[in-house]
């Protein structure tokens, strides 16, 4: 299982754990924003097939702003390295920043597990609004194995 | 002879009878899907071979023995088990004609014995529809020789009264439970504890089998994988600091919050979300 996330272009280094599901549905996510989630029913990285999913909170009122904020700084073809508690190293390439808005966010294959081996990174992004229910958008980073 | 029993179960029309059940549960009728079945032996004592319309379907199949499902165009079968190595013109221990197997059905076809110790074949319907994400199924069904019991899970009783040949289900949480099956109302462990992991996506069918008479009762499982559904979204702010700090300008965060938003004009918002780093 992955046990780190590693993107020196935006100089984020961080603990992931694994998380499953929150009592409202959707994906649990950790309340620090500098440890990230592995979702533990998706894919594992080096299974050959769908997505890793990996999301954390881009901030809170607790924590205070997290180090996901400089992921919206990512280039295509910035490099992603994930280690596991194996101690095997995966890299990925960055394919894809996106801002997409929740009620549009492309569940199944952001969480696909049959198909293309990627890595998704979720976070939120977009405008704040605490009277619509905080951020209207999801980040989310899509790489690909290198 | 325990086969015979099944023949005069199968001739007397009741593997056609429960079949219908499988059509009704797959709503939109598939017209042209093959039915997706397995067999279970669960009668202790003898080993047989299957034909189906004329072709081995099983060969060799012993007691305890769970078949990996087996893909049949939709359509009337006959069925006729023999003794094992009798070949397919050998003679016929059981036979059945014109079974009726409806297209896209998942079911599992178990030879077992009744409550009274008397061979019976039993058809269910497996259940796979999806899962909610974080979740996994749990069916337990009933084909011992034995009296009603509970199945309990970590000591406590979560099915109740079963009798055979019925099943019970539920959806749980993922991750392993220490099952045993008691007689009914009391805590006398009639099988297990077994440790059973109850993977998220799948459904996990438990059979209670053999016979309590002759001390031979067992277990066997079933899985179905590929039920899991996905989380409905992803969380990923509490603080609204991030929104603050980086590129969204405060004026039009104050404006988003006022729902001001069409004042702005859409095509200004759109360009603005386009160009952000």
């Amino acid at each position: 299982m992955p046990s780190r996330l590693i993107v020196s272009a935006v100089h984020i280094d961080v603990a992931v754990q694994p998380v499953g599901v929150a009592p409202d549905g959707q994906m649990a996510l950790l309340p620090d924003p500098a440890v990230i989630g592995w979702y533990r029913f998706g894919s594992s990285p080096g299974s050959g097939r769908g997505a890793v999913v990996l999301g954390g909170h881009v901030d809170s009122k607790q924590y205070g702003v997290g180090p996901l904020s400089r992921l919206r700084r990512l280039a295509n073809g910035d490099s992603i390295i994930v280690l596991s508690s194996d101690g095997t190293r995966k890299r990925y390439l960055v394919q894809r920043v996106e801002d997409i808005a929740k009620k549009a966010l492309p569940i199944d294959d952001l969480f696909d597990r049959d198909g293309q081996e990627l890595l998704h990174i979720v976070t939120c992004g977009g405008p704040y609004d605490r009277n619509a229910g905080g951020y209207r958008d999801n980040l989310v980073v899509t790489a690909s194995p290198a | 002879m325990p086969v015979r029993r099944i023949a005069a179960l199968v001739g007397a029309g009741l593997l056609t009878a429960a079949l219908p059940l499988a059509g009704a549960t797959s709503a939109q009728a598939r017209a042209t899907a093959d039915a997706h079945v397995s067999v279970l032996h669960a009668v202790p004592g003898a080993t047989v071979d299957v034909y189906a319309n004329g072709k081995a379907l099983l060969t060799n199949f012993k007691p305890g023995t769970l078949t990996d499902p087996v893909s049949l165009p939709q359509g009337s079968y006959d069925l006729k088990v023999t003794a094992a190595g009798a070949g397919a013109n050998g003679a016929a221990v059981i036979q059945a004609n014109d079974v009726n197997v409806p297209g896209g059905a998942n079911i599992t076809v178990v030879a077992h014995l009744g409550a009274d110790g008397k061979p019976v074949l039993t058809p269910y319907v497996n259940d796979t529809s999806k899962l909610a994400a974080g979740k996994a199924r749990l069916t337990v069904r009933h084909d011992a020789a034995a009296p009603a019991v509970d199945i309990r899970a970590g000591g406590k009783p979560v099915f109740k009264g079963l009798t055979n040949p019925e099943e019970a289900k539920a959806d749980v949480p993922a991750g392993t439970v220490k099952a045993d099956v008691v007689l009914a109302g009391t805590s006398t462990v009639a099988i297990g504890p077994a440790d059973v992991n109850l993977k998220e996506g799948v459904n996990t069918i438990v059979y209670a089998w053999g016979s309590a008479k002759d001390k031979n009762l067992k277990l066997a499982v079933q899985t179905i994988s590929g039920l899991h559904g996905n989380p409905t979204g992803v969380p990923g702010g509490t603080g609204g600091q991030a929104a603050q700090q980086t590129d969204w300008p405060v004026w039009m965060v104050a404006l988003l919050g006022a729902g001001a938003l069409v004042i702005i004009g859409a095509g200004t918002v759109a360009i603005r979300a386009r160009s952000l780093p």
